[in-house]
């Protein structure tokens, strides 16, 4: 049963009153107790006003009043019927003895009600903050709990991202590496990823042939009826070359000449022309049809305009290395090549105000590896040597054999001398601290290097090489 | 010298550093790392498949179950260039982390071959559609797993049960199969009229036929209905249209 709390509370008050004026009938020689130290009346009032507020304080004083005045003299008198004494006697001895006591007890019971009110004020204040706070709590909670979800999720769309801006730029480095079919393979695998291209191709023109070259492609069925020579005169890739025009296969429906060339090939294919030098064509044979927008298009012309620094040098190197000797061992072009590199580059660094870096590397235990685990065995530490300092180089610079077996040399262009230098420390620190094993015996490389940049008195190749010789030297003292 | 946010940088604290957005928005909480630190972590994710390739962060993707079919396909791309790696250790983790994926789906398959949701049929020819377009490489496993999500679809377009999304998939699924007369077919009998996305699939296999006088029809159909387009239908009408 649910009892309202004012009426439990008056309840609890009148229930005390009458047991304390029930204990008064043990001592009826002190009626209301007020001859002595302690009167259990007005604390109660106290103790009541502290705990319920004033009102019941008072209530309590009143209700305590009544036993003493209206309860206990009756009582008494059935009790103790001798001598009899009359109420109004009564009521008048009491009333002179209780007058100061109880106003002294409104009094307590006014003040400790206000410093209970007081409190209560101060902790209903204190408790209506707590809950704010704790539903703002709740909130944030809330929010924070939605927006580790939203960050999650933010950084799912970005790791899943493949045609961002930055995988162009890291797909664009790639393109450094001076190999033109890597080049070309890199192209290929950009444009993939830019436009979803099925299938695409790379073909090299021939204007004396009058044909193109297929160079290199991707996604190519294996079963297809693949041709790898297209007529200039009667091919959409040959229209491209001849105008330096891209073809976008919308164009079938504006123009007659296009559509009697057109053999099923072609949705997009862009002239690519490094240095201003008709160089070949790009192909996308299939691609899905959301992709075939003026965005893929321009996309796909910013690729190639990024590339084409690149495949110009790697056209350039493959020129220069196509009739060349290379190692065996390491794929790389000899000293002569090198040198031959080095005085082209020379020329255009220094008409173009530019920095350019030779870097020579000596791996100085080489014969003791040849000897202890065979040439083969000693090359493939070089190999892997030259693949951890091109990732390095972010595929920037060119690799040689130098001189000696044992020596490579490295063309860093737009490297300056600081730069070359910290490159070099990169270098000794990436070779020094990895782990090499060979035949599962481990290895200690001690690799030298010497280096010099374009600036000061160095102007020719042989200044460069000197003074990186010397360096190099220098090192192994 | 006033308190800068790039002090992490020129004066990195001893104590822990967080190598993910969401350990350092945890040790943020913790007071264990400045708010800088979550903010730099979170603003500088990165596609996974960038070089240098980050193993641990691949590793963290791929821990979480519910992957969509995007990132999977993306991951299945990168661990096939890296299970060439020279590295044995890391073709193995590509070699287990292709499987991992593959396995994710196989088990997603037999628990609802097993099921009796009403609309398993659809969803099991979406999670075969989903492995044809992980299997870019392999045109006989992409074609069989085609064949498959194929056989599904079949099965609801027998009982009557295509929708919309369904009646995409199977546009899609016969496209990828070279038969472009059957998915032509499938559309006219199944799309309704005037609706965009039809005219959409409409225009996808005329111009997978290379009839690009049907695709312009198709799209300057579609014009009318430009507020109803997302950005790729906008796209294609910008293209087709140039509008």
């Amino acid at each position: 049963m649910h009892i309202h709390k004012p009426v439990l509370k008056i309840g609890e008050v009148a229930f005390f009153s009458l047991l304390i004026g029930a204990l008064n009938l043990i001592f009826m020689d002190n009626p209301g107790f007020f001859q002595g130290f302690f009167n259990p009346y007005p604390a109660l009032a106290l103790v009541v006003s502290l705990l319920y507020g004033k009102s019941y304080g008072f209530l309590s004083l009143a209700c305590s009043t009544a036993v003493i005045a209206l309860l206990l003299p009756p009582i008494s008198g059935l009790l103790h019927p001798e001598p009899a004494v009359h109420y109004s006697e009564a009521w008048e001895a009491l009333g002179k003895i209780a007058l100061l006591p109880l106003g002294i007890s409104l009094l307590g019971v006014y003040l400790f009600g206000i410093i209970r009110d007081s409190f209560v004020s101060r902790l209903r204040k204190a408790k209506t903050s707590l809950k704010t706070v704790s539903r703002q709590k709740g909130q944030l909670n809330r929010q924070s709990r939605a927006l580790i979800r939203v960050n999650q999720e933010l950084e799912e769309r970005i790791n899943r991202q493949q045609d961002s801006i930055t995988a162009l730029y890291t797909q664009i480095q790639e393109l450094h590496s001076l190999s033109l079919n890597k080049a070309l393979e890199a192209i290929l695998a950009t444009v993939r990823k830019f436009s979803g291209a099925q299938s695409v191709s790379v073909w090299e023109y021939r204007a004396g042939a009058k044909e193109l070259l297929l160079a290199a492609s991707l996604g190519w069925e294996a079963a297809g009826d693949v041709a790898t020579v297209i007529p200039v005169d009667q091919s959409i890739e040959g229209w491209v070359a001849r105008n330096n025009l891209a073809f976008s296969v919308k164009m079938l429906i504006q123009y007659e000449n296009l559509r009697k060339m057109d053999s099923g090939r072609n949705l997009m294919t862009f002239p690519i022309a490094p240095g201003r030098k008709m160089w070949g064509v790009l192909n996308i044979e299939k691609m899905p049809f959301l992709k075939y927008n003026l965005y893929t298009e321009k996309i796909l012309q910013l690729i190639i305009a990024l590339a084409e620094p690149a495949l110009e040098r790697a056209i350039e190197y493959d020129a220069l290395t196509r009739q060349a000797e290379t190692n065996p061992f390491t794929g790389l072009a000899s000293f002569s090549q090198f040198y031959s590199l080095l005085q082209t580059e020379l020329k255009r660094t220094i008409l173009q105000q530019g920095t350019l870096s030779i870097i020579i590397l000596e791996l100085a235990n080489f014969s003791a590896l040849v000897e202890e685990h065979g040439r083969e065995n000693a090359y493939s530490v070089l190999v892997t040597m030259i693949e951890k300092l091109k990732s390095l180089s972010q595929n920037k610079a060119s690799f040689f054999h130098y001189k000696a077996e044992n020596q490579l040399a490295l063309l860093f262009p737009a490297l300056d001398y600081d730069g070359t230098s910290l490159f070099c420390l990169d270098t000794l620190e990436a070779i020094n601290t990895k782990t090499w094993k060979l035949n599962d015996q481990q290895l200690h490389p001690e690799l030298v290097l010497g280096y010099a940049s374009l600036g000061g008195g160095q102007q020719t190749a042989e200044d460069l090489l000197e003074s990186a010789e010397n360096l190099l030297e220098m090192q192994k003292l | 010298m006033p308190h800068s946010s790039f002090d992490i940088f020129r004066r990195p604290a001893d104590g822990y550093r967080p190598s993910t957005a969401g350990s350092a928005l945890r040790a943020l909480g913790a007071d264990l790392a400045p708010r800088e630190i979550f903010i730099y972590r979170a603003t500088s994710a990165k596609p996974l498949d960038e070089e240098p390739v980050d193993l641990a962060a691949i590793e963290r993707i791929l821990s979480r179950p519910d992957l969509d079919v995007e990132t999977n396909i993306m991951l299945i791309n990168l661990f096939q260039r890296l299970v060439k790696d020279p590295d044995s250790e890391v073709a193995l983790f590509a070699a287990e982390s292709i499987n991992t994926i593959e396995n994710r789906y196989n088990r997603s398959i037999e628990k609802l071959k097993r099921s009796i949701s009403p609309d398993k049929e659809s969803r099991l020819a979406r999670l075969y559609y989903e492995l044809s377009l992980l299997h870019e490489e392999s045109l006989s496993l992409k074609k069989f797993y085609l064949r498959e999500a194929f056989s599904h679809l079949h099965s609801l377009e027998k009982s009557g049960r295509l929708e919309k999304e369904e009646v995409a998939l199977l546009v899609h699924v016969l496209l990828d199969l070279n038969l472009e007369d059957h998915a032509e077919h499938s559309l006219k009998k199944y799309a309704r009229e005037e609706d965009p996305y039809s005219l959409l699939l409409q225009a996808e296999i005329a111009f997978r036929r290379r009839d690009f006088i049907r695709v312009l029809q198709v799209t300057t159909e579609l014009s009318q209905h430009l507020d109803d387009l997302d950005e790729a239908g906008r796209l294609v009408l910008a293209t087709w249209l140039e509008i």
